[in-house]
């Protein structure tokens, strides 16, 4: 049955793309700093949806197609990033069911002085927010740059009976704090739709939104080889980031087994909410979502290859590497451990955690997970012959990780939404893989 | 030592390191799952729940020094590409059982797919040559056991097993003869 005070997986996704629009000159497929004309944001959101760079033949998001066609655009609003004033998103509000709606859809962020944020490190990011615990600086101050733009809806926002906020990538990383905010002002009546979002909260701050705005209302779309999806590593983790979450809908990537930065791009989401016949509903989002395997075996196979880079992802290193992974998820499932948290971790979330916790003690209980491990980390040549299997092999371990996905983030983001590479990273690349990058 | 007996050696360094690792990951994959977790690995889960409950218990410095050697490997692999010389396990075919380290290799298959790509590697083999380092090559040869059929020569799949088996074994000169001829050959 249609819930008609809930967006539709269709509706959320054109949303979450069109968003975009915001983006000076992004309608002409060359984004520039600045924000868009309302009159052209107007017509991609719920007008015809063509535009000069936006062919006919294009993924045409314009809501005009679905149940929302009559819609109002209310307001285009700025975002502030790096020092950087650009369109960031925009507020929609509309009639259904009886009840007074409103959209706010974000933008991913654009960051082209990534190290103007000053963020050295994960740590050293983190900041409160809102007295819910601790999420990245680079999204909190994103965030805080729409704040007095939003205001000037605010009568509107919080009068109306749902509060809808929609985002893709970074977009979907400030949703989920716009989303909080309104929560924690409101009460109730807000809802969260995401696709492909990194992860904002550390610690125990997911759980403290999954209680605030509800994990019901919390719709986070994800596809299972997604790059930016799989970080920043632990201790952040997801809303709805348990394998067990009825709305962690994660999806098999159009890319098949391959991780790649396609996985990321807002119209191959478009597409895995769409079917041809029929308009999907959640519940079918939920039934794709269960043809995944959500284990960390799996996720440990994503560094085995990639689509974008063959010269160096297809080396055996790196599917060396991956075994190594593989071969500390099966240590983990051979001891029985059914930890909800263990289950929502990726690979490198499962390292970094046995680093915290001290991977000495553990592995020296389970001699042959050891010498499996160090087998693979001098074949891998990220340890010597004699080196104990201890905190610097790890760590060689990480790095090696972490040399292999951060220029697919990269490039994820950089190819984000309308498909064209841009020189656009986020407010802080840090929050992405927990790295400054230049 | 002359051309012919380090090609011999190279190849049969990486067959051993390969062979060794992938045997390793396909017993490890093989073993039997215990019914119950052990409590180091209850301590472990009930560490990292107590960690995400308590910000201040988590140690960021775990992610130290991580960034310096993301940028350290990439100028590594910038240098290694530009030399632009063929690297072994780029041109050694593996089957797909062994690449996801599911199944045991095949010994016989193995050896045949390093020998097919004897003439690709021969730039590498040159290469490494050159740069080894020949006293403590030797110093290591030196320790390996007599009554197996020398690296440096050809092996059948039976005698190149054995030696894997050795390698398994942690024979510390065996360990320091691979290593110091796949020292040469960067990592990417």
């Amino acid at each position: 049955m249609i819930d008609l005070n809930t967006l539709s997986p269709r509706e959320a996704a054109y949303i979450a793309h069109n968003s975009y629009f915001t983006l000076k000159d992004w309608v002409k497929g060359e984004p520039s700093a600045g924000m868009e004309k309302t009159s052209t944001v107007k017509r991609m959101v719920v007008g015809n949806g063509i535009g000069s760079g936006v062919k006919g033949g294009d993924t045409n998001t314009s809501l005009r197609s679905t149940d929302l066609k009559g819609a109002s655009l209310n307001t285009v609003f700025r975002g502030e990033t790096a020092g950087l004033s650009t369109g960031f998103g925009y507020v929609l509000s509309f009639r259904r069911n009886g009840l007074n709606q409103v959209i706010i859809a974000s933008r991913g962020t654009r960051v082209e002085h990534s190290l103007a944020d000053g963020l050295a490190d994960l740590h050293a990011a983190i900041t409160s927010f809102g007295g819910y615990g601790q999420v990245h600086a680079g999204f909190a101050n994103a965030f805080a740059s729409i704040v007095p733009n939003l205001a000037r809806q605010e009568t509107r926002i919080r009068d109306a009976d749902i509060v809808h906020c929609v985002g893709h990538s970074l977009g979907g990383a400030i949703s989920t704090l716009v989303a909080a905010h309104y929560a924690g002002a409101r009460g109730a009546g807000v809802k969260l739709y995401t696709f492909g979002s990194p992860r904002v909260g550390a610690h125990v701050t997911p759980q403290a939104f999954e209680s605030l705005i509800g994990k019901d209302n919390i719709y986070r779309v994800s596809h299972d080889l997604d790059p930016v999806a799989m970080v920043g590593p632990y201790p952040y983790s997801h809303v709805n980031g348990l394998a067990s979450d009825a709305n962690n809908m994660m999806l098999r990537s159009p890319t098949a087994k391959l991780i790649g930065v396609a996985n990321h791009d807002m119209r191959r989401y478009v597409e895995s909410m769409s079917d041809a016949a029929r308009d999907l509903s959640w519940q079918d989002v939920r039934g794709f979502s269960a043809e995944v395997v959500h284990d960390n075996a799996v996720l440990a196979r994503w560094l085995l290859r990639s689509v974008d880079n063959p010269s160096v992802f297809t080396t055996r290193l790196v599917e060396g590497l991956s075994v190594i992974l593989k071969a500390f998820a099966h240590f983990l499932q051979m001891q029985s451990v059914t930890s909800a948290i263990i289950s929502g971790m990726t690979a490198i979330d499962l390292f970094a955690a046995a680093l915290s916790r001290g991977i000495d003690r553990y592995a020296a209980a389970n001699p042959q997970l050891l010498a499996g491990l160090q087998v693979a980390a001098v074949w891998a040549r990220v340890a010597v012959v004699g080196m104990k299997f201890t905190i610097a092999v790890i760590k060689a371990i990480m790095t090696r990780m972490m040399d292999v996905i951060k220029p697919l983030m990269m490039e994820a983001i950089a190819k984000v939404g309308a498909g064209n590479p841009l020189p656009l990273m986020i407010a802080g690349a840090t929050a992405i893989t927990g790295h400054v990058i230049a | 030592m002359d051309r012919a007996a380090f090609e011999h050696l190279y190849l049969h360094a990486n067959s051993i390191a390969t062979l060794g690792f992938l045997r390793g990951m396909a017993r490890l994959m093989a073993a039997p799952m215990p019914t119950e977790a052990t409590p180091e690995m209850q301590e472990f889960v009930a560490g990292i729940e107590h960690d995400m409950n308590n910000p201040d218990t988590f140690d960021w410095s775990v992610y130290d020094g991580i960034d310096e050697g993301v940028e350290a490997l990439g100028k590594a692999r910038e240098e290694a590409l530009a030399a632009n010389l063929p690297f072994f396990n780029d041109c050694v075919e593996m089957s797909d059982e062994a690449d996801s380290g599911d199944g045991m290799p095949d010994v016989a298959r193995y050896l045949a797919s390093v020998h097919a790509a004897r003439e690709r590697l021969a730039p590498r083999i040159d290469d490494s040559l050159a740069k080894v380092d020949h006293a403590a090559l030797a110093g290591a040869l030196a320790t390996l056991p007599t009554d197996l059929p020398p690296l440096t020569g050809a092996l059948s799949a039976a005698e190149l097993e054995q030696w894997v088996e050795l390698y398994e074994a942690n024979h510390a000169g065996l360990l320091q003869v691979v290593e110091e001829t796949r020292k040469p050959e960067p990592v990417i």
